[in-house]
């Protein structure tokens, strides 16, 4: 068993912390200005060398299930998972891998480059990129500001886009923070959305939910950072061929098939691996524990660095 | 389409180029058997159209018309209004359309939709019985359902999801207006009904 030693976990200290009952915007403010600056430097401080794509797979699962739920599917993230990984390529996702496949994708949306709003609405469905075309002109200077903005014109136009929205004003936020991609932060209820679309103010609610996001956010990257290190670390021991391209599937995706993922060739890589032999090689990694199986199965297991 | 189509109407006035924008996509909707898509719209008409516009000002004069234009699934389409079905069964002879299911058919229909993806043992679990193997092609034939992701399960046996064509049969605009009707049934009736097949003609 390889100790995994977690960095002293992020505390934030009491006047950043998210007050969320607080009805005072200022107050609202202070606390996602601050989160947001916490956050910022956790993500972009090359030394704590967080696994950024797994980051956002992960966050992007929740505000998939979160899209879903609004959209009255309660699915958990399990089935989620189970959607993603085996859909064959004739396959139709069907509405649960579908909303996370549209997340996804806008995740994976450059958003320093100077193309990164046609590239954003060119990753949403056909019917909706045109319809969004003028959504992120500019209105506020700050960034959280924008999003609101962004997301009430949005919601506006289109009161049953919520996910759509929500894809938006995320977008427009990392965007306006100066991150490559989107981390999404925003998450509001149904009532929320609809006051949204009925054009009431709605920045309280983000600053809000961003504080919110922010922190959880921001104890999430530490923790996957922890397991992250131990990994890369521990990858000179694991001595199965082609393990530095397995270690490197797992610091960018949550959940592993070994069968669908590793076998035969390692996703992302050219290298091969048997259907055994990716197999072993998970079961060594819960035996030193660096990963652990995510589905308490005993076929078609997934395996990923956190639960 | 043809190299000299003209979509920007450049020597029309303002209003006539309009008028002459909303009759093409109206034709091309009118002549399409299938949900026509943004995509094949937009280049009907000049650039900066917007398209959303044109199709809201066509559906406000089909105010008294018995034909309406509805949103499916991003696409639109004509469809007779549901209170002429009666009229439009009685005049022709619609004999056995493709859509003439049964009530177990519809049943087992509904049930994908409602709990998609799901395959046949999930839906055995829900009738207490197998559900038939040729009923499940007969849905898929008709392009109501299409195969979504395997199940995680010994043998891995393929799952069952709508389709876009499902929602169109339906009236449906998403699968969440399902979803909606349900929760406002609450608690949830096993014996949903959806609107008969035969009143949704295009």
């Amino acid at each position: 068993m390889i100790p995994i030693e977690p960095y002293p976990a992020p505390v934030l200290p009491s006047w950043a912390n998210p007050n969320v009952s607080a009805q005072d915007l200022p107050q609202a403010i202070t606390a996602s200005v601050a989160t947001l600056a916490f956050l910022h430097l956790c993500l972009t401080t090359t030394h704590h060398q967080v696994p950024q794509t797994l980051l956002r797979n992960r966050l992007c699962l929740q505000a998939a299930r979160h899209s879903l739920a609004i959209e009255r599917r309660q699915v958990d993230i399990h089935t989620l998972r189970d959607a993603l990984v085996f859909s064959g390529p004739n396959d139709a996702a069907g509405p649960d891998g579908a909303m996370l496949m549209q997340w996804r994708k806008a995740s994976d949306v450059r958003l320093t480059g100077k193309a990164w709003q046609t590239q954003l609405l060119a990753s949403l469905p056909a019917s909706m990129g045109e319809r969004l075309a003028d959504v992120f002109a500019p209105k506020a200077c700050d960034p959280v500001g924008q999003a609101t903005a962004v997301l009430c014109r949005v919601l506006q136009a289109n009161p049953r886009q919520e996910a759509i929205a929500l894809i938006c004003a995320n977008a427009a936020l990392s965007q306006a923070l100066g991150w490559d991609h989107m981390i999404p932060l925003i998450r509001l209820n149904r009532t929320e959305l609809r006051n949204a679309s009925d054009g009431n103010d709605s920045r309280l609610i983000c600053h809000h939910s961003v504080a919110k996001n922010a922190a959880q956010t921001l104890k999430q990257a530490h923790d996957l950072t922890a397991r992250a290190t131990a990994l890369r670390q521990a990858t000179p021991k694991l001595r199965t061929k082609g393990a530095p391209d397995a270690v490197a599937l797992f610091l960018r995706e949550d959940a592993v098939s070994p069968s669908h993922m590793l076998s035969p060739y390692i996703q992302g890589s050219d290298t091969k691996l048997t259907d055994r032999s990716a197999r072993r090689f998970c079961d060594r990694l819960v035996t030193l524990g660096l990963a652990q199986e995510l589905t308490g199965r005993a076929t078609f297991r997934l395996y990923g660095l956190a639960g | 389409m043809t190299q000299d189509f003209d979509a920007d109407l450049a020597d029309l006035p303002p209003e006539l180029r309009w008028r002459e924008w909303m009759n093409r996509i109206e034709a091309v909707l009118f002549a399409s058997a299938t949900p026509v898509g943004r995509e094949a719209l937009t280049p009907l008409v000049g650039q900066g159209a917007n398209v959303d516009l044109l199709v809201q000002d066509i559906q406000a004069e089909l105010g008294a018309k018995p034909y309406e234009i509805i949103e499916v699934a991003g696409c639109w389409m004509f469809r007779t209004r549901p209170r002429y079905a009666s009229a439009v069964r009685a005049a022709a002879d619609l004999g056995q359309p493709a859509l003439a299911f049964n009530e177990h058919e519809l049943a087992v229909l509904c049930s994908i939709a409602y709990h998609q993806p799901i395959g046949r043992a999930g839906l055995a679990e829900i009738f207490g019985k197998e559900v038939n193997r040729d009923l499940i092609a007969r849905l898929r034939n008709n392009d109501l359902i299409a195969n979504g992701p395997r199940e995680p399960r010994a043998g891995a046996p393929q799952s069952f999801v709508t389709t876009d064509h499902f929602l169109a049969t339906f009236g449906l605009e998403s699968l969440r207006d399902l979803m909606e009707m349900q929760a406002e049934q609450e608690p949830v009736a096993p014996r949903f009904t959806p609107p008969a097949a035969s009143e949704a003609l295009p």
